[in-house]
């Protein structure tokens, strides 16, 4: 089966650092499903991301997404992904209305397609009362909650979320691990970093642990038991595999 | 003044001229070390450029006034052109600093007293109107001394009144921000900007109308000066009339020793103090009026509309994501949006280039005799070219003025992230970029264009030649500042002011057009020489231009997705 992401040997390091902030780094992700990836603080999840959407160029590597190399052939990889970054960073100038209409023109989405589309995505996070008031007059959640939706207005083959609970009511908690769902339903794959160790457990099909740099371990909840060799809860296996 | 003010002030100076940053960068990490030292040559080329000319101005208003025995008329008028452009220019700036600087989510939750913020803030202001005030008040000091010899007291009395100069002006604007602001409240803060510009249009008018009663024809001044000093008013009394602090300020400088010149510089610094206490009590009791109740009024209004609406039909949900356009056109059309949206950008960005052409117009328009006078020299056929070659100078100067281009990248800050993940190259981005840029210069060049036909009369020929010339030498100029910003963005910013205001990246268009005018003007006293017709110095120039232009645009797009690609958030 053909990988929707497949990352090998992705390694970083930053201008100035001794250190790797990723270190040959292999992963990958298949059709259909949500692959959770946790780490400590600075373990190296926002980086991996970060290259994989385009914003990091990596020292070495590879990155496939979609079978399509992420820096070879950007533009094509790119039409391939949504993504949603940590902070919600979105043109505080614009109108919700105004940055979808945006999105949806640089991702060329058809005409017929678009508005149902947005309607269906507004609806399911309650913004489509906002839609017309400037980014800056929303919330926290509400940002998050539109960039979301302009993320998914392409459907893209692969969607990636960097800590997208941060600061989330669980309402809306509820909705994005709903939306992720839905998303691996019709077809996408969702690649999501993540603190909350209880939400990986329930919500991921299989889950990757990076630690200084380094993948540590991949697998399903239950490889990973056995690679911990213990029956406990994600908790434990992530506290025991990544301890000093 | 309390601890707590010095302890704002220290943080606000600190970050508003890069202290803190520029103590990391340069003593700790030792980094982009040629940074100070090109500041050093920019700040030096423009002080060597631009002070020399306005010293060479005072000395020749400071002979005139010598002949009719007043030598501190250069003098005079140097505090009230100052406390001018004080006045027109600080009431843009405070309304950015109290009003739209991020800090203030920071600030407000502390217990500290709105007063103390709005003190602070203005003091970080009127540090930087010291910049522009020394520009035009330190030649003039020097131009009288150089006619009159002056003592140490005398020097001593001059840098306090120097630094008194700029504070009523200063204090007035901020008074009046706070007073518009606490009638328009934050929601309409977009409004406030473009009713502020139409107050400074307005403010510029009338000092024009003010300066509109002086003779323009060399002869008459003379005449109209010694009948000013025989008669019931001095010049330096009738300069300074609308701004009485410019006199106190002039003569406690003129007159010392004495009891005079004691008088008026107590009248100075005391006018100054008062204002400065003033302004704190003002702002506590309006700065957060003004501030405060936005976002309340932003919430209800979005609960009233959500229960209006109710569920979307196909028909809005149409509507919410707008008719598709070329992914160009929505480039063009989020620069635009986001641009015209943050009153800062166009304060740094447009308002100059739009000023610049009005402000020089204006005497035109409102002074018969200088518009009489220059369309004399203009039936001159010989001068012909030399307007037209000053008009595309002066088009190739406003288009390095409107920083839109050379600060492209770096507004785009933390959202750079978008530009990043949406399938689009970097050439198309960057073109989005220079549409915008060439737009507003094409805007701001209509006037100019206008003005100078109607004011000059020129020949087709001459108008099309310095119009074409001075709009392709923009171009290049534009393009040469996006390349730079594109090679050393400045996106790490917390507050919408620093891209364009702190960005060393706007100088490089300034630069380039001095550059450009240099050899303009030794090409053309070399064709000139040669007898070259106006045609030929047309033909070449444009060639000239556009062989650079195309260069460096074709050297953008050639490297726009390598370097776009570099970009790291």
């Amino acid at each position: 089966m053909s990988k929707v992401l497949s990352i090998s040997g992705l390694t970083k390091t930053y201008r100035g650092a001794d250190i790797k902030a990723v270190d040959d780094v292999h992963l990958e992700v298949r059709p259909g499903e949500i692959f959770g990836f946790l780490g400590p603080n600075g373990a190296g999840k926002t980086t991996t991301i970060k290259a994989v959407v385009g914003l990091l160029r990596p020292d070495a590597g590879r990155i496939l997404v979609d079978g399509v190399d992420a820096w070879e052939s950007p533009l094509e990889a790119k039409r391939r992904i949504g993504f949603v970054p940590d902070t919600p960073d979105l043109y505080e100038k614009l109108t919700g209305q105004e940055y979808l209409t945006f999105i949806a023109d640089v991702f060329e989405v058809p005409a017929t397609e678009r508005a149902e589309r947005a309607r269906e995505l507004l609806e399911m996070f309650a913004l489509d009362g906002a839609v017309g008031d400037l980014v800056q007059s929303y919330s926290h959640g509400m940002k998050q909650k539109l960039a979301v939706t302009a993320a998914l207005l392409h459907r893209p083959r692969l969607l990636i979320l960097d800590e997208p609970m941060t600061g989330l009511d669980p309402r809306s908690s509820h909705l994005f691990k709903e939306m992720m769902r839905r998303h691996c339903d019709e077809g996408g794959s969702v690649f999501f970093s993540t603190h909350i160790l209880d939400v990986a457990e329930r919500l991921c099909d299989r889950i990757g642990i990076i630690n200084r740099g380094r993948m540590i371990a991949v697998g399903t909840m239950d490889e990973l038991r056995r690679q911990a060799a213990s029956e406990s809860t994600l908790e434990t296996i992530f506290l025991e595999l990544t301890k000093e | 003044m309390s601890r707590q003010f010095w302890a704002v002030l220290k943080a606000m100076v600190n970050s508003s001229f890069g202290v803190s940053v520029a103590r990391w960068r340069y003593l700790r990490r030792r980094e982009r070390l040629w940074e100070p030292a090109l500041v050093v040559f920019g700040i030096g080329t423009a002080v060597a450029f631009f002070g020399y000319g306005i010293y060479r101005l005072a000395l020749a208003i400071t002979g005139v006034g010598l002949a009719v025995g007043q030598p501190e008329l250069g003098l005079g008028m140097a505090v009230v052109i100052s406390q001018m452009l004080v006045l027109l220019m600080g009431f843009f700036l405070v309304v950015s600093a109290f009003f739209f600087t991020r800090d203030l989510t920071a600030l407000v939750p502390l217990p500290i007293r709105p007063g103390t913020i709005i003190t602070a803030k203005f003091v970080t202001v009127l540090l930087w109107q010291y910049i522009t005030v020394a520009f035009v008040f330190i030649p003039a000091a020097l131009a009288y001394m150089a006619y009159v010899p002056v003592t140490l007291g005398q020097v001593l009395v001059a840098v306090v009144v120097f630094l008194l100069i700029p504070v009523l002006p200063l204090a007035i604007s901020a008074a009046f921000a706070l007073l518009l602001m606490r009638g328009l409240g934050r929601r309409h803060r977009d409004m406030m900007f473009y009713a502020g510009s139409l107050i400074f249009l307005g403010l510029i008018l009338a000092s024009q109308v003010f300066t509109g009663g002086l003779p323009s024809d060399p002869a008459d001044l003379q005449r109209y000066l010694e009948e000013m000093i025989s008669g019931r008013l001095g010049l330096v009394q009738l300069m300074t009339r609308r701004f009485v602090p410019a006199l106190w300020a002039t003569l406690a400088v003129h007159s010392f020793p004495g009891w005079e010149s004691l008088r008026n510089l107590s009248y100075a610094i005391g006018s100054a103090g008062a204002a400065v206490w003033a302004l704190g009590r003002m702002g506590n009791r309006l700065f957060y009026r003004g501030l405060i109740g936005s976002d309340e009024a932003a919430g209800q209004r979005r609960q009233v509309r959500r229960r209006a609406w109710g569920p979307q039909t196909a028909v809005a949900a149409r509507a919410l994501v707008g008719a598709p356009s070329t992914a160009l056109a929505a480039l063009v059309r989020r620069e635009w949006s986001l641009l015209s949206r943050t009153p800062v950008w166009m304060l740094n960005n447009v308002l100059p280039g739009l000023l610049m052409p009005l402000f020089m117009l204006l005497p035109f328009v409102l002074q018969n005799e200088l518009r009489e006078m220059v369309a004399r020299l203009a039936d001159n056929p010989g001068l012909h070219t030399v307007a037209a070659l000053a008009l595309a100078a002066f088009l190739a100067f406003v288009s390095s003025v409107t920083g839109i281009a050379p600060t492209a990248i770096s507004r785009e800050g933390g959202r750079l992230w978008i530009s990043r993940v949406i399938p689009q190259t970097g050439a198309t981005q960057l073109q989005a970029k220079l549409v915008l840029s060439i737009a507003v210069v094409a805007v701001t060049a209509v006037p100019t264009v206008i003005a100078f036909a109607v004011i000059l009369r020129p020949p087709l020929v001459h108008l099309l030649g310095g119009t074409i010339i001075g709009l392709v030498s923009g171009f290049s100029v534009m393009v040469i500042g996006l390349r730079t910003d594109l090679s050393r963005p400045m996106l790490r910013w917390q507050d919408p002011q620093e891209p364009v205001k702190r960005n060393l990246n706007a100088l490089v268009p300034l630069g380039t057009v001095l550059a450009y005018v240099a050899l303009g003007a030794a090409s053309y006293t070399g064709l000139d020489r040669l007898g070259a017709p106006g045609l030929l110095v047309y033909a070449l120039f444009t060639a000239a231009g556009a062989t650079v232009a195309t260069v460096a645009y074709r050297h953008l797009m050639s490297r726009a997705d390598e370097l776009f690609g570099r970009l790291e958030v």
